[in-house]
């Protein structure tokens, strides 16, 4: 039985099928690369689309695989159906040595599209690194931190691990700014310079509201008051600009409003 | 010729083809050129030599109408919602109203038109910003000027007292987009300006005209649209309002246009009067086709992320000087001066002490921004 099936397999690959299945392999290839770069094209002309437009490429990669490989098999090659479900239970096997890496970052690569804990645009933080989601594929991830670092994560590790995602799909993001100031100090004043500095920073999405909390904990033998600033960047592209534009004139405001004899060092901490 | 220059010839052709196909391309022996040339308007056009030197004729003015003058434009809904909230305010409803649109879509012209549609017995008072208040006291210098009340105001609250004592009037007030400021404490004048207005609206009507862009940020930053109860949004001209406006300020004698040319003209204009009548004016001229061409918008794609910010910016608050930008976006003198050069030069940004957006290509670069996503 087995015998047989393999001999209708070898039968089945000619020449001509071969030759087929390449051109169609080829078309699929082209396709999906003409879909790269239209959607590349319309991402530079439409900025505030381009996340919706990069999510949807992985979807498209994915259904143009499917169909070609469907394609290939139900029309081109046309196996009898004891061969189809040969093919099957080989495939069932294979499914079932997923706990071998490629495979499981394969799998984990088509659970993600359809349940995604990120799509490409977001930034998240995920094993020590914070970037953007630049690219999102079968079996890895790509991220580009703020160094302008590529970084590779195999899709399996984000089901295993907790991913954190600061935009969730959308252009702004919340910036998260600490700025430790001595006590005492006039925190009042401090906390309204604070809120002043993020409004006027060009960068801040003023759509959504500019928070700051105060909280004071105990560093190096003295008493510390830490502003934080929350405020919404128009584009997460610009977070660590908006965050220094932040610090720089909020600690240029501060400076300007003590006194001489009130001189005091303002430290500070930006994350 | 090379293989490059094989390969540009064909691009050449093909973009030739599409702009011939589109109807964007006049024959090179209409211009007396060599080659074909592109019938897309440039942007630095609409400031200079060209197309737009010579001043236009009074009946093609671009500038706001005075109350009366039958080249109004009637906007009857507008006028409706002024009529309707003044009366309820006259029964003793405390009413704020916020006439809100884009720029160029003619709200002074619409201010200048509102004591004309009110009883005859109405006080009407007028604010016209020229310049941003930044501070309460100079907020409170204008209100003291509108209603000509002679012992400076102290605080808001004062202010307000003095004003509630006063007899009755519409208070209108033009370029409201001068009232928000993105400069760190500069944002003191307009809430002053706003606490007044909203501690005597029993008494008194404010009618607040300002920019779309600007009274968004007044309301992101401000909450503005809790306060005013009313907001009567213009817009630009309909095409059967530009059919209108056409007709009305087709000197006698001139050709009229067809319907044809109104699409035309209203599909490029986006119903902008004031640039609707430049490319009026434009048409006319011997050398150009019947059919008014696009602008030629790649000068907006070439700008970088700091000149979009910019015109964003410049947008949002109407009119910005260098001192303001400088302050916005921390940037020294000299690179500030450059980049606003290099916006004068691309047609993009008009004035010299204030740097305002052309009026005329106001629409397509508040388009590109948003699209751009640095306008929201």
């Amino acid at each position: 039985m087995e015998d047989k099936t393999l001999s209708q397999l070898l039968s089945l690959l000619s020449i001509r099928h071969l030759i087929e299945a390449v051109v169609v392999v080829a078309l699929a290839a082209l396709f999906i690369r003409g879909v790269r770069f239209a959607l590349d094209h319309l991402a530079k002309r439409y900025p505030r689309a381009r996340l919706q437009l990069a999510q949807s490429y992985p979807a498209i990669r994915l259904l143009v695989w499917t169909t070609t490989i469907v394609f290939i098999v139900l029309v081109t090659v046309r196996p009898p159906d004891s061969v189809i479900f040969a093919m099957l239970g080989s495939l069932g096997l294979a499914v079932g040595l997923a706990a071998q890496d490629g495979i499981r970052n394969l799998i984990a690569g088509v659970v993600m599209i359809f349940n995604p804990p990120f799509r490409t645009g977001d930034m998240i933080q995920f094993g020590g690194h914070y970037g953007e989601v630049v690219r999102l594929d079968l079996s890895a991830t790509w991220l580009r931190t703020f160094d302008d670092n590529t970084v590779m994560i195999p899709n399996a590790e984000f089901l295993k691990g907790a991913v954190a995602n600061s935009n969730s799909g959308e252009l702004d993001e919340m910036v998260v700014i600490p700025i430790d100031l001595p006590w005492p100090y006039p925190v009042a004043d401090a906390r309204a310079i604070a809120a002043d500095a993020a409004r006027a920073s060009p960068y801040c999405y003023l759509k959504k509201p500019v928070a700051v909390v105060l909280s004071q904990h105990h560093d190096h033998g003295q008493f510390v008051v830490r502003l934080t600033i929350k405020a919404y960047v128009v584009d997460v592209r610009l977070e660590r600009i908006m965050a220094s534009d932040i610090t720089e004139r909020t600690l240029e405001a501060l400076a300007a409003l003590q006194t001489p004899d009130q001189a005091v060092q303002v430290p500070s901490t930006v994350q | 010729m090379t293989r490059v220059d094989r390969r540009k010839a064909t691009a050449s052709e093909f973009r030739r083809l599409f702009l011939r196909l589109t109807g964007r391309l006049k024959r090179s022996a209409d211009r007396g050129e060599g080659g074909d040339a592109d019938l897309r308007l440039d942007f630095a056009d609409v400031n200079a030599a060209r197309i737009g030197a010579s001043p236009p004729s009074e009946a093609l003015t671009r500038s706001p109408l005075p109350a009366g003058d039958p080249r109004f434009i009637p906007r009857e809904d507008i006028r409706a919602a002024i009529e309707h909230s003044h009366a309820a305010w006259r029964e003793g409803r405390p009413t704020l109203i916020a006439l809100t649109g884009p720029s160029g879509c003619g709200l002074t012209s619409i201010l200048n038109q509102t004591p004309s549609w009110l009883p005859a017995d109405t006080l009407v008072a007028r604010i016209d910003l020229s310049k941003r208040p930044d501070t309460s006291a100079d907020a409170l210098a204008l209100a003291a000027g509108a209603f000509e009340a002679p012992p400076p105001f102290d605080t808001v609250d004062s202010a307000a007292n003095q004003i509630n004592a006063l007899a009755p009037r519409v208070i209108l007030i033009d370029n409201g987009h001068l009232l928000y400021s993105r400069l760190m404490g500069g944002s003191e004048g307009g809430r002053a300006l706003h606490g007044l207005m909203i501690a005597t609206q029993g008494k008194h009507l404010w009618l607040l005209a300002c920019e779309t862009q600007a009274w968004r940020r007044q309301c992101d930053t401000a909450g503005a649209h809790r306060y005013f109860d009313i907001t009567i949004e213009a817009d630009y001209f309909s095409r059967v309002e530009l059919a209108s406006l056409l007709s009305t300020r087709t000197p006698d004698g001139s050709p009229s246009f067809d319907d044809a040319a109104i699409d035309a003209l209203h599909r490029v204009s986006r119903g902008h009067p004031g640039l609707a009548l430049f490319i009026a004016a434009c048409i006319r001229r011997a050398d150009t086709p019947t059919l008014p061409a696009p602008f030629d918008e790649s000068p907006l794609w070439a700008l970088e992320r700091t000149e979009l910010l910019t015109l964003a910016e410049i947008s949002a608050h109407g009119m910005l000087s260098a001192n303001e930008l400088q302050s916005i976006f921390r940037r020294d003198p000299t690179s500030t001066s450059i980049l606003l050069h290099h916006l004068r030069q691309s047609g993009l940004i008009v004035g010299s002490t204030g740097n305002q957006l052309q009026p005329l290509l106001a629409p397509m670069i508040n388009a590109h921004l948003v699209r751009a996503n640095y306008l929201y």
